[in-house]
């Protein structure tokens, strides 16, 4: 690490020209960190806290760049994964880069594909991903992934993480099946070419439910490969992209602080807080908070991969300035909608009241055949001016693409509106109102947010998860 | 408007298959005339008359007309049909609005499918309206039809042509070229063959030209990966507003986005209400022959 740092000193740092964030208000009564703020890109402005849409494959599922503008989009993201492999970034960068080929001629973000390459196919973190919850005895102990292939089931998913050491991760393209490598230096060069405004550092992701030495090894490599990342960044800079920086360290405070203070003190232009999060909301709040107080206040903080209404409220409050993930427009894909807090309180015109409060519905359930109301008469979507339920309850029945991208397009509505209307609360002081508006009171009060101490002891051993799940509860 | 339920034999079914399909089908279009909920019902007189000011409650109906390619048969059916529906004075006007030529499409060759349609609408009263599947055999196809007298013309092209990741490229107005060039097409490969063997610099030369004139093109092919066109110059669609270039296109098909699709079938619908644009523009200065020509060329 000395090493590594010793060549970072030598070269030039980035002052990123083109590039500005700026806080525009902060919480009143000072009880929160929430802010609002203005971050500059050259494809445009984006007002924070935002939400980043998914548009992995060069695309947002189903919805024209045309559709994502109407519906208030800012600022979209794509996965430097998934592009390498298809179409490779040097045809991209032929076309005119990400915002030309897309026609999304706005500010974009993409990743390192450091999460990809262990969500899509590494044994005991792709299944912690994908919220299989398993008594870990693959990737328990030992250290960082090192040599060859993981043992374990995989439950029949293709295997395409070869190898990882220090160097690089090599893994089969799901494409055509040749080797692929990913390096600090190729992901930057990868995302050069692709052109996305913002871009990330390549990390290595981190299970939860590890010992903490191996965390600290993990983060540790991480932290080498973000130096080795920056120097790329460097070598190649033009002033068209600006470099985040991520934090990772489980869920140990004291790795979580020592991460915070190495990004905090190298020359990223923003942070984003990553890793594996915790077992439960709980832990990731508490995870959250701690990471986010630490951080440097002058540059914007993004929360890499969380989505959920009431999770971003809480991120809010405690200075996030952009979120990202998949569960909008994934779940509206397969015809489940956002919804506000008053839809419960509708008279929901089924008889079933089995259905307890939640952040969204699924238009493909049977109560909704015959219900010709829109998803939800406050909202000036496409889809709630235009459509009723029952409708779009046909179309997903049907497997008829317009059900999905409906859906989708009022989720993007939703989580734009949700937003906006975010960054208005905040300099007014009024966030708790303004959440009682987005999630039920029943939802909120289901989770209570615990204070500092709880929950951050991390279960004592990874071997028995339950056990620490009921442990944590008490404590509350 | 509604379509009456119509038995539709194919192409080689035999005589006495398509004479009972003839005869069930006109019964059928005489059961939906008498129908209750049909105007005539609701109180006879001026609410019955079918003028465009008043309002329907019901539809308005096209007869089916069927019979394969045997025009003696699609006589015989057009003239069943007439006197079905023709009801006694007491009762208002019926509501057929017009035909359905049916049975189209199922085996029978274009020549023949003209003559259907020449035998059959000079067999109509003339207010009638006649609607017709075609496009089965290319666009030119729709013109055909609309040249032999079809007024709505329901075509399956578009739907099909974006689900094979094919795109309706082809010039839409008979006009010559913006660079000067000829607005005929260049002779055709076979041609040039019978010239005799052609060095392969040449022939690529000929193909890359050729390019340019082809009317569809398919987005799975490798040759659009780096084209940064969009689809069509000129073309008033969202995809090539945008532009969607033609490689982004090639990219979501490769990566199964449900994009591709979407962007493809915009595009597609575009031209053909263009076309059909057009072909009322060229009938109304009696060109529509020389336009269908024009479009088969393109095609071709």
């Amino acid at each position: 690490m000395t090493y590594l740092e010793e060549r970072l000193k030598e070269l030039p740092t980035p002052t990123y020209p083109n590039f500005a964030f700026k806080t525009t208000a902060t919480d009143p009564s000072g009880k929160t960190a929430a802010r609002c703020g203005l971050l500059s890109t050259p494809h445009g402005d984006m007002e924070t806290p935002a939400f980043i849409f998914c548009g992995t494959k060069a695309t947002v599922k189903g919805l024209t760049p045309k559709q994502l503008r109407d519906a208030g989009t800012q600022i979209i993201l794509s996965n430097t994964y998934h592009l390498l492999l298809q179409p490779g970034s040097e045809l991209v960068q032929e076309q005119g880069g990400l915002q030309e080929f897309t026609g999304w001629h706005g500010p974009m973000l993409t990743d390192s594909g450091g999460y990809q390459i262990f969500s899509m196919g590494h044994g005991s973190v792709s299944n912690e991903i994908k919220g299989k919850r398993r008594a870990g005895k693959e990737g328990g102990e030992g250290k960082p992934h090192e040599g060859g292939r993981e043992g374990g089931k995989d439950e029949g998913w293709q295997k395409s993480l070869l190898k990882i050491d220090e160097e690089a991760a090599i893994f089969r393209s799901y494409v055509d099946g040749s080797k692929k490598t990913l390096s600090p230096e190729s992901s930057i060069e990868t995302q050069r070419g692709l052109g996305a405004d913002i871009i990330l550092t390549l990390d290595e992701c981190t299970p939860f439910h590890v010992e903490k030495k191996y965390t600290e090894e993990s983060m540790e490599r991480s932290h080498r490969w973000e130096m080795r990342s920056l120097m790329e960044f460097i070598r190649g800079d033009d002033g068209k992209q600006s470099l985040y920086g991520i934090i990772q360290g489980g869920v140990y405070p004291d790795l979580r602080a020592l991460s915070t203070a190495f990004v905090n003190g190298h020359a990223f232009f923003g942070a984003a807080i990553g890793g594996s999060l915790g077992q439960n909301k709980t832990q990731m709040y508490d995870i959250v908070a701690l990471t986010a107080k630490q951080l440097r206040k002058d540059r914007p903080i993004h929360l890499l991969g969380i989505g959920g209404v009431r999770d971003i409220f809480h991120g809010v409050r405690q200075g996030i300035d952009s979120f990202d993930c998949v569960h909008p427009t994934r779940i509206g894909r397969h015809g489940c909608a956002l919804v506000r807090a008053h839809y419960w309180d509708e008279v929901d015109s089924s008889s079933s009241s089995s259905s307890s409060p939640r952040e969204h519905v699924d238009l493909s359930k049977a109560r909704f055949k015959h219900d010709p109301r829109p998803i939800d008469t406050s909202c000036g979507c496409e889809t709630c001016q235009n459509y009723s339920r029952a409708y779009i309850h046909h179309l997903i029945k049907a497997n008829e693409l317009l059900g999905g991208s409906l859906v989708s397009l009022h989720n993007v509505f939703f989580m734009n509106r949700l937003m906006a209307a975010i960054r208005r609360a905040i300099p007014a002081g009024t966030l708790d109102e303004e959440e009682k508006k987005w999630c039920h009171t029943s939802c909120i009060k289901a989770l209570s947010c615990s204070t500092t101490d709880s929950a951050l002891n991390p279960p004592p051993s990874p071997l028995t998860p339950v056990i620490a799940i009921v442990g944590t509860a008490l404590q509350l | 408007m509604a379509v009456s339920i119509m038995d539709e034999a194919p192409e080689d079914a035999s005589r006495t298959r398509q004479q009972k399909a003839v005869e069930r089908t006109a019964r059928w279009v005489e059961d939906l005339a008498l129908l209750p909920f049909l105007p005539q019902s609701e109180g006879g007189g001026e609410e019955g008359k079918s003028s465009a000011g008043i309002r329907r409650k019901s539809p308005f109906l096209l007869a089916g007309i069927v019979g394969g390619s045997d025009l003696k048969m699609r006589s015989h059916s057009v003239r069943l049909t007439l006197d079905k529906i023709a009801l006694p004075p007491s009762l208002p006007p019926s509501p057929i609005l017009g035909v359905v030529l049916g049975g189209l499409g199922l085996g029978e060759t274009a020549a023949a499918r003209l003559s259907v349609y020449n035998t059959v609408i000079s067999s109509l009263p003339p207010s009638w309206l006649r609607m017709a599947v075609a496009g089965q055999g290319g666009m030119e196809d729709v013109l055909s039809a609309v040249a032999a007298g079809v007024d709505v013309v329901a075509c399956p092209l578009p739907l099909l042509l974006t689900r094979e990741g094919h795109a309706l490229v082809g010039r839409v107005k008979n006009e010559g070229r913006k660079d000067g060039r000829e607005g005929k097409r260049r002779p055709r490969k076979r041609t040039r063959r019978e010239e005799g063997v052609k060095g392969e610099e040449e022939e690529e030369e000929e193909e890359e030209e050729e390019e340019e004139e082809e009317g569809i093109i398919n987005l799975w092919d490798r040759k659009w990966r780096k084209d940064a066109r969009a689809l069509r110059e000129g073309c008033g669609c969202l995809a090539c507003r945008t532009p969607h270039s033609r490689a982004y296109i090639h990219h979501l098909l490769l990566c199964r986005e449900i994009l591709g699709e979407v962007v493809l079938f915009v595009h597609n619908l575009e031209w053909v209400v263009e076309m059909a644009e057009e072909a009322r523009k060229e009938l109304l200065v009696g060109s529509l022959d020389r336009y269908r020509q024009f479009i088969q060329s393109i095609f071709a």
